[in-house]
């Protein structure tokens, strides 16, 4: 028992990081229906910034890791506006695998740029998260834990209320039902999309740091790998739903915990798209997603 | 008219001459290139069966698979299986691996039609990672992530495929048999069907075609051809392991059909051919090669939406030749509009 | 003038779909265009709205060059469109859809003033404020879509087919709703199939025929008009 939660605990952490490196993604899939392939390196580009940002002013107290994650954030976001006014902005009124080939194509393009500037190998990521531990009973819980789960929250719940209350959040909303009419209500789109591209930069980035630092490793090659995690934690909690990046972060995180500890490591994967398929049989739109009105 | 159109124009006038002139080169090559290129060439032609069998599914269906790559692989797998334990002969295994993949391709399927396109990318891509995860774990049989090696060459009535042109034109001739097969299929009824669901599919149910039964066909066929192109793949390269179908893999075939235009069946070997050569042309740049090609993904699609043999009501709404033309024209206009001026 | 366009051509790709058109429209008028399906009537709201991005010639705004500027400034500069098809928000309310038409607007008491303008002029607006667009008729839709535009203050309404899908009852209500509408002094351009109606309610009309206006005069003039009778009335 004391090891099913402590797997448990686990489990929500590494979730809280998934729907960390998610929100980003869903960000821009719910606005126009992308599957952005070039996410995960995206976010790996910004992570490395705050990794060289990091060897450069420490990593140890509080001011240093936040002005490296605040610097290599907005590059990322920076970089997604770029994308998104050379890649995807010309071929927005085509069909989406268009866009997609272009996201596959810019996510080689970020994979290589990111290996010129730091090389392919894999480094060591400077732990920042505070090393200490609590004692619940007997179960472990790392003081990194807390931190990585309520920081997600925050975020999350920051970027809800935005998407709910603000003017922004209105256009954006307005132009997930129905991108033309939104622009011909006056909502800047040419504003807003890229906007929202660069916000996916930002919190993946900061998704990433989190990620990398937990277990003190960054390489190019968890670009990929966090592009389809991000990818399927958009599609279990639904795309569009904030709620559902967090929740389906946290179901994906603990499938996998407990995957790997009662069957085989190799499983860890496979276990949770498992879960993924389950769900999707009984919801195919997510568990918190909604159908989207097909005009014919 | 554009360059690619006027191309296509002659292509459609001169066919046959173009088609026999064509084949002549090809079939001569191994005798007018050098040995790294007769090999690249090979690939080229199982890699478009491949992008061939994704392109009835991914074109034809609509539905984005993007785990293709396991219908290919399982294609491999039985055919290492087969070949290496039980010595089967090579119709038999070839045959065998696509109705295992057509199969594998059945099921996943039924529950993906239920799915919105989207829906589906991200079940194929979990089913690919469910099949990577099995073959890494079932040691016993797949041998795990060391893969399988020593699959014997191809024995056809007696004469054994080893030399790199024998490959050659072994795959050339399975590439040509195949393509023609399924050119069949589509020209006949069932292929229209197939053809309607690929335009409109609504259109093609209001005229009473069983939308379902159709994508299940296609998705099949499709699936199955994958899993013959995987294992003439298995008895190329002799030895394989799970890494050589991971998901980057999947997303290259889905890159040739979409840069050789989806929904067409020129444009799985076109795009195979654009997509292989690709990096070969840029080798000198090293580690550049990978960035550059992507960089040249991306234009493509920015100045040609529709794919290299795609049509344009596939295409973006305004491209960038319509941009310029705009743009000349705008110039004109600026100066006779500078002139009329008297709001 | 408030509107003026010249020698208007709007391409798609590399087809023109309009081939040049001069119309104006006049302060406080309503001024009609219509023209049979694929006429290119949309197309040239698509234009001054800036939707479009295959457009050559030249559109006036109070004097002010309008072609293909960014969408959301052509509602700033004042020109809202309600578009074919209603296009409501359907996941959104009818209150949040009419927020949305004064999107460009930071006077929260004036939007809430015009809100409750709006609730008099479509009395059905503010019965069904709290309901989720899609789910509303035809023309109650259409009634959400006109009053949206006319949420943001617009100097020159531009009306897209109002009477499309609608029947005919429905739009003698949206008819009379774009007449009250011209009492408060706003400027309307109006697109539509239905001659008869459009005529009835606009000052001056062009006749489109495949991109290219033929016949221009009063309403009266257009009404009386043997050849528009015959094409565009059955007579």
């Amino acid at each position: 028992m004391t090891y099913f939660l402590q797997q448990t605990v686990n489990g929500i952490s590494v979730g809280a990081i998934y729907a960390m490196i998610a929100v980003g993604y869903s960000m821009v899939y719910g606005l126009l229906y992308l599957i952005n392939f070039a996410h995960g390196d995206l976010y790996v580009l910004g992570t490395f910034v705050v990794f060289s940002c990091m060897t450069v002013f420490g990593s140890q107290g509080f001011f240093s890791p936040l002005v490296s994650c605040l610097i290599g954030a907005c590059v990322a976001g920076f970089v997604g506006i770029l994308t998104e006014r050379f890649a995807y902005r010309p071929i927005r009124s085509g069909s989406r695998n268009i866009s997609m080939v272009s996201a596959l194509g810019i996510s080689a393009l970020l994979k290589t740029i990111s290996q010129v500037i730091w090389g392919p190998e894999s480094k060591a990521f400077p732990s920042f998260l505070p090393d200490g531990k609590i004692m619940l009973g007997d179960i472990v819980l790392y003081e990194r834990c807390i931190w990585v789960v309520a920081f997600s929250v925050i975020i999350i719940a920051a970027m809800m209320l935005i998407v709910r209350y603000t003017k922004f959040g209105r256009g954006t909303r307005f132009i997930m039902q129905d991108i033309t009419t939104a622009s011909l209500v006056g909502v800047n789109v040419n504003f807003v999309v890229p906007a929202i591209y660069a916000l996916g930069g930002f919190l993946g980035t900061l998704g990433g740091v989190l990620y990398s630092s937990y277990y003190s490793l960054i390489s190019i090659d968890i670009g990929i790998l966090g592009t389809i995690k991000a990818w399927a934690v958009v599609t279990l909690g639904g795309p569009g739903s904030l709620v559902g990046c967090l929740v389906g972060g946290v179901i994906l995180g603990w499938s996998e915990a407990m995957a790997s500890s009662y069957f085989f490591n190799a499983a860890r994967d496979a276990v949770g798209y498992i879960v993924i398929i389950a769900v999707l049989m009984i919801r195919p739109y997510g568990l918190f997603g909604k159908a989207k009105a097909e005009k014919v | 008219m554009t360059v690619v159109n006027r191309v296509q124009q002659l292509f459609q006038k001169y066919k046959l001459p173009i088609l026999i002139i064509l084949g002549l080169i090809v079939l001569a090559l191994p005798f007018l290139v050098n040995a790294s290129m007769v090999r690249l060439l090979t690939t080229v032609f199982i890699y478009s069966l491949t992008a061939l069998g994704l392109m009835l599914i991914f074109g034809f269906t609509g539905m984005f698979c993007t785990g293709f790559a396991a219908f290919y692989g399982t294609g491999a797998y039985v055919t290492a299986i087969l070949a290496t334990r039980y010595g089967t002969n090579f119709f038999i295994t070839l045959i065998c691996s696509g109705i295992v993949a057509g199969v594998v391709g059945f099921i996943i399927c039924v529950p993906s039609l239920r799915l919105s396109a989207d829906f589906v990318g991200l079940l194929s891509t979990a089913l690919l990672n469910i099949f990577l995860a099995i073959v890494r774990a079932w040691t016993d049989v797949t041998n795990g992530a060391s893969g399988i090696v020593g699959i014997p060459h191809p024995v056809i009535f007696g004469h054994e495929f080893k030399s790199k042109e024998e490959y050659y034109y072994l795959m050339l001739v399975m590439a040509v048999i195949v393509y023609l097969l399924i050119r069949n299929v589509l020209n006949s009824k069932i292929g229209l069907c197939m053809k309607g669901i690929r335009d409109n599919e609504i259109g093609t149910i209001a005229v009473g075609v069983k939308s379902r039964q159709m994508k299940l066909l296609t998705f099949t066929l499709g699936s199955f051809v994958g899993g013959v192109a995987g294992s003439l793949y298995a008895y190329y390269i002799s030895a394989i392991t799970p890494d050589n179908f991971v998901f980057a893999i999947s997303t290259t075939f889905v890159q040739m059909c979409v840069i050789g235009g989806l929904g067409t069946l020129s444009g799985a070997v076109v795009g195979t051919v654009f997509v292989t050569f690709l990096p070969e042309v840029f080798r000198s740049l090293a580690v550049y090669r990978l960035g550059v090609g992507g960089l040249v993904m991306v234009i493509l699609m920015v100045i040609r939406p529709q794919g290299i043999s795609g049509s344009k009501a596939f295409a973006a709404d305004f491209s960038i030749a319509d941009r310029i033309r705009q743009w000349r024209l705008k110039r004109e206009q600026k100066k006779v509009a500078a002139t009329e001026l008297e709001v | 003038m408030l509107l003026k366009v010249k020698n208007l051509k709007v391409f798609y790709g590399r087809v023109e779909a309009v081939h040049g058109v001069d119309f104006h429209v006049e302060e406080g008028e309503v001024v009609t265009i219509i023209g049979n399906n694929g006429a290119g009537k949309s197309s040239i709201l698509r234009a001054i709205s800036g939707v479009v991005k295959g457009v050559t010639g030249a559109m006036y705004f109070n004097g002010k060059l309008i072609n293909e500027m960014n969408p959301a400034h052509v509602v700033k500069l004042g020109i809202a469109q309600t578009p074919e098809g209603r296009q409501v928000f359907p996941d959104s309310t009818v209150y949040e859809n009419l927020i949305g038409g004064a999107y460009i607007r930071s006077d929260k008491q004036g939007i809430k003033d015009d809100i409750e303008k709006c609730y008099d002029l479509f009395p059905i607006l503010k019965v069904r404020r709290k309901q989720k667009a899609g789910l509303m008729s035809g023309g109650e839709q259409q009634m959400l879509a006109i009053a949206r535009s006319l949420m943001s203050n617009p100097k020159l309404l531009m009306l897209d087919e109002p009477s499309l899908g609608l029947a005919p009852v429905v739009v003698e209500d949206v008819y009379e709703t774009i007449a009250k509408i011209k009492k408060t002094g706003t400027s309307i351009l109006l697109v539509e199939q239905n001659a008869n109606t459009a005529l009835s309610v606009a000052d001056r009309g062009y006749v489109l025929v495949t991109g290219t206006i033929g016949t221009e005069g009063t309403s009266e003039e257009l009404l009386s008009n043997d050849e528009i009778r015959s094409l565009y009335m059955g007579v």
